[in-house]
């Protein structure tokens, strides 16, 4: 297991030097000066020569991205344009409020899904199945905005049941802090559920139609003992896969739910640092995503013969 | 679900045990974040909203733009209007409780002029465009310290006095031993407090504060304060702004969006305050453009543009149309800059005839961050489209369009500045040959002089002529075709006494009570 491990870690290396090269060059393609942008309505073209070669934009490209590439092998990320702020500090301290959202939001979900798809896959074509895809359906057709601002209008606005602005982290006050994630963590629930529920759903179909599976009702075992003993952990399988891949997504950044609950995420950070040309953290932290998904993959990869005894790394 | 419900009550009851305790606080809405404590240095508009109530430059603007006393609270101009004496305010101290001195001053303002301060705006004082050109600071006594110029200039005290480019009083001690500021001995009515960064800038009462006396006018006169903290709270999203106010979770919303004016005033214990702001938004022709070049077709587009109509539409009614760089708000500003080259499609396909516009689409550039500016581009797009003239719409966002704008490579874009107090500003914003800026538009080199002119004369009347003649030549040009002073709105909770919204609609914290 750990030579696949590191066999795995080993194959991302020319995944990050590619990934590297082109997040540095996507950013030099959108329009837009940093030192530009940094300056503002100040007219002053010596101003903002001098704030170019500050920030190291008056050198070639290749020079700049060596210098950025050679910074990131060192450590060193550089630092924010906008606010001077070492990079590596703003990742460090955007990410844990991301990470606490996603990580709660994706646990419940899979919580709710993963039983609700395997019930609906086991009563497939029934009322129960039609009524638990219905509402999968229904949450993947809400845009998350949308969800959020109903949560806002109502908890928040009308009923005054829920704070609308502000975060405090859960380590720092654990009450407080699970407060302020209540509605973050409802509106992306209900994103996630649906995509959950009807993976794990498929996966049920597909393994109820085995020949192992009939094989064991044939036995006489009884239906539950089928679900939980044959069918559960073949079906899982692929719904962990997803699992993964939504973690790795979500933990990039769920920018508009930062952007609507006002949390100092991750997403947040990135799109603000987009609009405002910030390379070193754009740069930054979407290698960091990049690791983010490599680190995922390949522990949910360890994981598939904990689940699947098929699979043999 | 009583269950549910008995929960959230319960998380109520919490949030309210998490919100600040206080009858004496007020939060109000940021869109971000300040950027950091050093003004001038590293700044833009929320950190200078914020830093304007911690740092106090020696004069500032008044509601009506004119310049007023804040750290001084006089000065004397000499008869060659060369010099400036300030004379700084009786029983102002710094956040140490050290008192201000003149020699403070002078180390303060020797460090912004400084190179290695980087201060953004020293060519503004050291023989930038407008001519000013400090030579010598000098602390004649305890309080009064002179400002020598090289030549006079009627711009000093407006440069001086401006938001953006703070040119604030602090304390020695305010600076590390690298040189670098490292905290804010300043001298203004609030202390620096704590800064979740991305959440929020808490500012407390510096109880030692003794204002100027003078009734608050502006960011000048007194700034007597009676809350005990402010808390700005970075809430980037507009929709979830509004929510938080409606909540009750936020006390102020500045720049609130014209659509949720209605729904705000509608809401009990709510209210809006709106106000003319010198703002000015504008259509940018670029008369280098193969196109463009031809002076007819720049005017035929003006006359093409029903400013009144396309101003009650942008803006809800609230703006001020305005063909001129002088502000509504403007002591200066008076019938004669109301005149543009007039609504009139009939002249404009007459033009356009005569200077043999073949139907070429022009490229028409706004973006999707201003409101503003897109809905303003939209309407001229169709008025055009009246009188024949094709354009494409190419909506970009802020930064690319900045950076079009900053290298003057567009045909026509649409776009607002923001407030510039002193008409001069505003026409040194546009008005510049190309060769020294290549955001330069009107390039006019009659146009160039007469704005020179117009800054360096201390003379109101003088001045008032030269603007006459600035904007009779920026219209006949027809690079620049001012639209309107946009208003801006800002939403207040009822518990909030005494918080005015003025011209400049930045923030005032100080005049504040808070109720329960």
């Amino acid at each position: 297991m750990w030579a696949y491990a590191l066999k795995r870690i080993v194959s991302a290396i020319p995944t990050m030097i590619l990934a590297s090269v082109m997040v540095f060059g996507l950013m030099r393609l959108i329009p837009g000066d940093p030192a530009m942008l940094f300056i503002g309505e100040i007219d002053d073209p010596a101003v903002l020569e001098a704030k170019r070669r500050e920030l190291g934009l008056d050198q070639p490209l290749v020079m700049q991205y060596l210098n950025w590439a050679g910074g990131m092998l060192r450590g060193d990320m550089g630092v924010s344009v906008q606010t001077g702020r070492p990079v590596a500090g703003e990742i460090a301290a955007a990410f844990p409020v991301t990470a606490i959202v996603v990580v709660v939001a994706t646990a419940l979900a899979a919580l709710v899904a993963i039983p609700a798809g395997i019930v609906a896959g086991w009563k497939q074509n029934s009322k129960t199945d039609a009524t638990i895809v219905s509402i999968a359906t229904l949450c993947l057709s809400i845009p998350g905005f949308w969800t959020a601002l109903l949560l806002l209008t109502f908890l928040g606005a009308k009923w005054k049941l829920l704070p609308t602005v502000g975060y405090v982290s859960v380590f720092d006050d654990a009450r407080a802090g699970a407060i302020y994630l209540i509605m973050p963590v409802i509106a992306l629930v209900l994103t996630e559920v649906a995509v959950l529920t009807r993976m794990s759903r498929a996966s049920t179909i597909e393994v109820m139609g085995l020949e192992y599976v009939t094989h064991a009702r044939a036995k006489g075992m009884g239906e539950r003992r089928v679900l939980w003993r044959h069918v559960f952990p073949n079906a899982f399988a692929p719904t962990l896969t997803v699992l993964g891949l939504i973690l790795g997504h979500l933990l990039g950044g769920v920018v508009v739910i930062e952007q609507m609950f006002s949390l100092p995420g991750l997403g947040r950070l990135m799109v603000g640092a987009i609009f405002a040309r910030d390379y070193a953290i754009v740069q930054g932290v979407l290698i960091f995503i990049v690791v983010i998904y490599v680190v995922l993959n390949t522990v949910i990869d360890l994981l598939y013969p904990v689940f699947d005894p098929r699979v043999k790394l | 679900m009583k269950k549910t419900l008995r929960y959230l009550a319960t998380a109520a009851g919490l949030a309210m045990l998490v919100a600040p305790a206080g009858a004496q606080q007020v939060t109000l809405a940021m869109p971000g974040d300040i950027r950091s404590i050093d003004f001038g240095v590293n700044r833009d508009g929320n950190t200078d909203n914020v830093l304007h109530h911690v740092v106090e430059a020696l004069v500032a603007y008044r509601d009506d733009l004119s310049v007023g006393p804040q750290l001084a609270e006089s000065w004397d101009v000499s008869e060659d209007r060369r010099s400036y004496t300030f004379t700084v305010r009786k029983g102002a101290v710094f956040h140490n409780g050290q008192p201000v001195t003149a020699a403070d001053v002078k180390w303060s303002w020797e460090r912004l002029l400084a190179d290695e301060t980087g201060f953004l705006c020293q060519k503004w004082f050291k023989g930038g465009s407008l001519g000013i050109d400090i030579q010598t600071i000098e602390a004649l006594d305890e309080r009064r310290v002179r400002f020598t110029l090289a030549e006079p200039n009627g711009l000093f005290l407006v440069r001086m006095a401006h938001k953006v480019c703070l040119t604030g009083i602090i304390h020695p001690d305010s600076v590390g031993p690298d040189g670098k500021l490292a905290q804010l001995i300043a001298t203004g009515p609030f202390t620096m407090g704590r800064h979740e960064a991305g959440q929020f800038v808490e500012l407390n009462r510096f109880t030692d504060y003794v204002p100027l006396d003078a009734p608050k006018d502006g960011y000048a006169g007194s700034r007597e304060t009676f809350l005990d903290s402010v808390r700005f709270m970075v809430i980037a999203d507009t929709a979830a702004a509004k929510t938080a106010l409606l909540a009750g979770d936020i006390d102020i919303l500045p720049r609130l969006d014209p659509n949720a004016i209605a729904e705000i005033e509608a809401a009990e214990g709510l209210g809006v305050k709106t106000v003319a702001t010198p703002e000015w938004q504008v259509a940018l022709i670029q008369n280098t453009d193969p196109l463009l070049k031809d002076r007819r077709i720049r005017q035929a587009i003006s006359h093409a543009i029903d400013i009144k109509g396309l101003t009650a539409g942008a803006t809800n009614g609230l703006g001020q149309p305005n063909p001129s760089a002088i502000a509504g708000a403007s002591a200066f500003f008076g019938p004669f800059f109301q005149e543009g080259l007039g609504y009139d499609p009939e002249k404009a396909k007459a033009l356009l005839g005569e200077a043999g516009y073949d139907g070429r689409a022009i490229k028409l550039i706004t973006n999707g961050t201003y409101p503003f500016d897109n809905i303003s581009a939209i309407a001229i797009q169709s008025m055009l489209q009246q009188v024949g003239i094709t354009t494409e719409l190419v909506v970009m966002d802020w930064a690319s369009q900045y950076a079009a704008y900053k290298e003057g490579k567009f045909q026509m874009m649409v776009m607002g500045f923001s407030a510039r107090t002193d008409p001069t500003l505003m026409f040194d914003v546009v008005v510049d040959s190309k060769e020294n800026r290549a955001n330069a538009i009107a390039d006019d080199p009659e146009l160039i002089e007469t704005v020179k002119k117009s800054g360096v004369s201390g003379d109101e009347a003088e001045r008032a002529l030269e603007f006459k003649k600035a904007h009779q030549l920026m219209v006949q040009d027809a690079s620049v075709i001012g639209l309107f002073n946009p208003a801006r709105s800002v939403g207040v909770n009822d518990r909030v006494e005494g918080y005015e919204e003025w011209p400049l609609e930045s923030p005032r914290l100080w005049g504040v009570r808070a109720g329960g």
